[in-house]
């Protein structure tokens, strides 16, 4: 059973390289396509040392499968070649960068689930107009591009009422001691995570309240009802147990699409994770970072997706 | 009751923001790619939202961003919807390894976010209005093929079209019989879409890529925020939150669109 989760995860990467190796042979204008012309106009805007190391590392001028054998033969060494704008190689970069993506991506988690699910929970219990209320006016706010909502927070709580400070994980300069250094991670971290649980939230509290009320019409908690056990009992054990496992095979993919918003909401507070790197990569042009960006992220996809499937089977061996 | 009214007020806002996209050069006060004015002029009744630091007109450009945005967004949701919904008759039709394909493709674009594929394309494709669409339908359509894909497999075992396999058989043919049983999710999808659409295409602006010269929400939305003084004084008032509102309320009323579609 393991080893087919690990050969799916396999495929998928295996995709996600070959995309990101055919997309830049394939249109038109990019530097690595098939007319040998625009290899030219590369060469004149780069100076030469980083064009030179460009073309070592994809080799353009040899065949397509050689090529892909020399990219797949650099991924495996965890080459992911230099960059145009930093001139590093970008295995580096992501690697220096990364920590602070997983750290608002597993904090604004959490915090979501932890909150997310019993909100469904009760919502369902109770029944009634409330929830449903609730559903919609989280509907309206999943919808909004997350980096306008980051804005309007900046705006109001940066900006205007000066809560918190308005863009960095750390103040620059500071002197290292280990608790204010942490007090002042935790206030820069405070605005950007609450909007990801803004928009982490709904989703949870959605598919929590749908799966919940679905349970709750089941025989076997009608009946537990008519057996008087206590309404606490009939929550937990009866209700959350039996959809915890399609809460959680949901919310998987749900936590999948989170890493989108949390890459927008750095760039609006230039969080120096992934995100503001993908910024950087995206207005130079930077077509090796951006390809290390798509598969780290591919990669980060891929991870998340195992350790899901791991804790559903813990919580419910059916599955 | 509400559910009603809301409706109604979201069908006007999008007929409303559809016309103005239309018909703007007739409302317009200005030419929208005029700089001559004064730069950074706070609004006053010749310019209702003053001008931005290079010497626009800003109310004109907010008008003009409603023709090119939307364009946008209905040409990158039709586009995707089409794609998708042909995919997914393509795996109830031919079942197998087709199938099997496609939705491993799906499932893809679950583990790669979507828009950062995108912004791979947008990066290296030459920046236009065409590659903009093109960047959005090509990889947008995973959750309408997810969406349609269920709905076509039950689709297909109805009697009408197991007859139209057993006399011609082309996937064409198939998926224009199921078009009846199709229309509604196709059409809450394409409303999806659309809004989806509009929030890549703000995004893709934000990161500076796509059409440097087009007029587009997100476009102002990104020079309001490279432009230093913005929070400063009051100039974030006329110059950021009037695109930030105009995108929120077309895709706000978008989505209460497709939600009503989807219960009915």
């Amino acid at each position: 059973m393991f080893i087919t989760r690990i050969l799916k995860g396999l495929l998928y990467i295996s995709l996600i390289t070959l995309l990101s190796f055919a997309l830049p042979r394939l249109i038109p204008g990019s530097p690595l396509f098939v007319s040998a012309s625009d290899l030219h106009v590369l060469n004149t805007v780069l100076p030469e040392e980083t064009f030179n190391s460009f073309k070592e590392y994809y080799a353009p001028e040899k065949p397509v499968a050689e090529q892909l054998a020399i990219y797949i033969k650099n991924l495996v060494r965890f080459d992911l070649g230099s960059s145009f704008y930093y001139k590093m190689p970008v295995a580096e970069i992501i690697a220096g960068r990364i920590g602070w993506t997983l750290l608002l991506s597993f904090v604004s988690i959490s915090i979501s689930a932890l909150l997310g699910i019993p909100m469904g929970l009760n919502a369902a219990r109770r029944g009634g107009r409330g929830g449903k209320y609730l559903l919609s006016c989280f509907m309206a706010l999943q919808s909004l591009p997350v980096f306008v909502l980051a804005i309007v927070f900046q705006l109001l709580f940066c900006f205007k009422f000066h809560i918190f400070p308005s863009g960095g994980a750390y103040t620059l300069g500071m002197n290292a001691n280990i608790i204010d250094l942490s007090v002042d991670v935790v206030k820069h971290s405070v605005l950007p995570v609450i909007i990801l649980v803004l928009v982490e939230l709904p989703p949870i509290f959605s598919l929590t309240y749908n799966v919940c009320a679905r349970t709750k019409e089941e025989p076997y908690v009608e009946m537990a009802r008519y057996f008087n056990l206590s309404d606490r009992l009939i929550k937990f054990k009866y209700v959350l147990k039996n959809s915890l496992p399609e809460i959680l095979s949901k919310m998987n993919i749900q936590f999948l699409y989170a890493i989108s918003g949390i890459l927008f909401v750095e760039v609006v507070f230039s969080y120096p994770g992934i995100g503001t790197l993908l910024k950087v990569a995206a207005s130079s042009r930077d077509y090796p970072l951006l390809q290390g960006i798509l598969l780290i992220t591919g990669f980060y996809g891929v991870v998340i997706n195992l350790i899901f499937e791991l804790i559903i089977k813990k919580v419910n061996p059916r599955f | 009751m509400s559910k009603k009214i809301a409706n109604k007020a979201a069908w006007a806002i999008v007929i409303t923001m559809l016309s103005v996209g239309a018909f703007y050069p007739f409302i317009s006060p200005y030419n929208a790619a005029d700089f001559s004015f004064r730069p950074l002029m706070d609004p006053s009744t010749a310019h209702l939202l003053g001008t931005d630091e290079m010497g626009h007109d800003l109310l004109s450009m907010l008008l003009a961003g409603f023709r090119i945005t939307l364009t946008i967004a209905l040409a990158a949701a039709l586009i995707s919807t089409f794609i998708g919904t042909v995919l997914a008759v393509a795996c109830a039709y031919y079942k197998n390894w087709v199938d099997t394909v496609i939705v491993k493709l799906t499932e893809l674009f679950i583990i790669v976010p979507e828009i950062v594929v995108l912004l791979f394309f947008a990066v290296l494709a030459k920046p236009g209005v065409y590659n903009t669409i093109l960047a959005i339908a090509l990889f947008s359509w995973s959750k309408v093929a997810r969406i349609i894909r269920a709905k076509s497999i039950t689709a297909i075992e109805k009697e009408k079209i197991q007859y139209t396999l057993l006399l011609k058989g082309s996937i064409w043919h198939v998926l224009i019989k199921m078009w009846r049983e199709l229309y509604p999710a196709v059409a809450t999808m394409f409303i999806f879409q659309c809004s989806k659409a509009a929030v890549y295409e703000s995004t893709l602006a934000f990161f500076g890529i796509g059409d440097p010269l087009a007029i587009t929400w997100g476009r102002m939305i990104r020079t309001a925020l490279n432009y230093e003084g913005i929070f400063t004084g009051g100039a974030y008032l006329w110059y950021l939150l009037p695109p930030i509102a105009c995108v929120c309320i077309f895709v706000v009323a978008l989505s209460v669109l497709a939600y009503d579609f989807e219960r009915e």
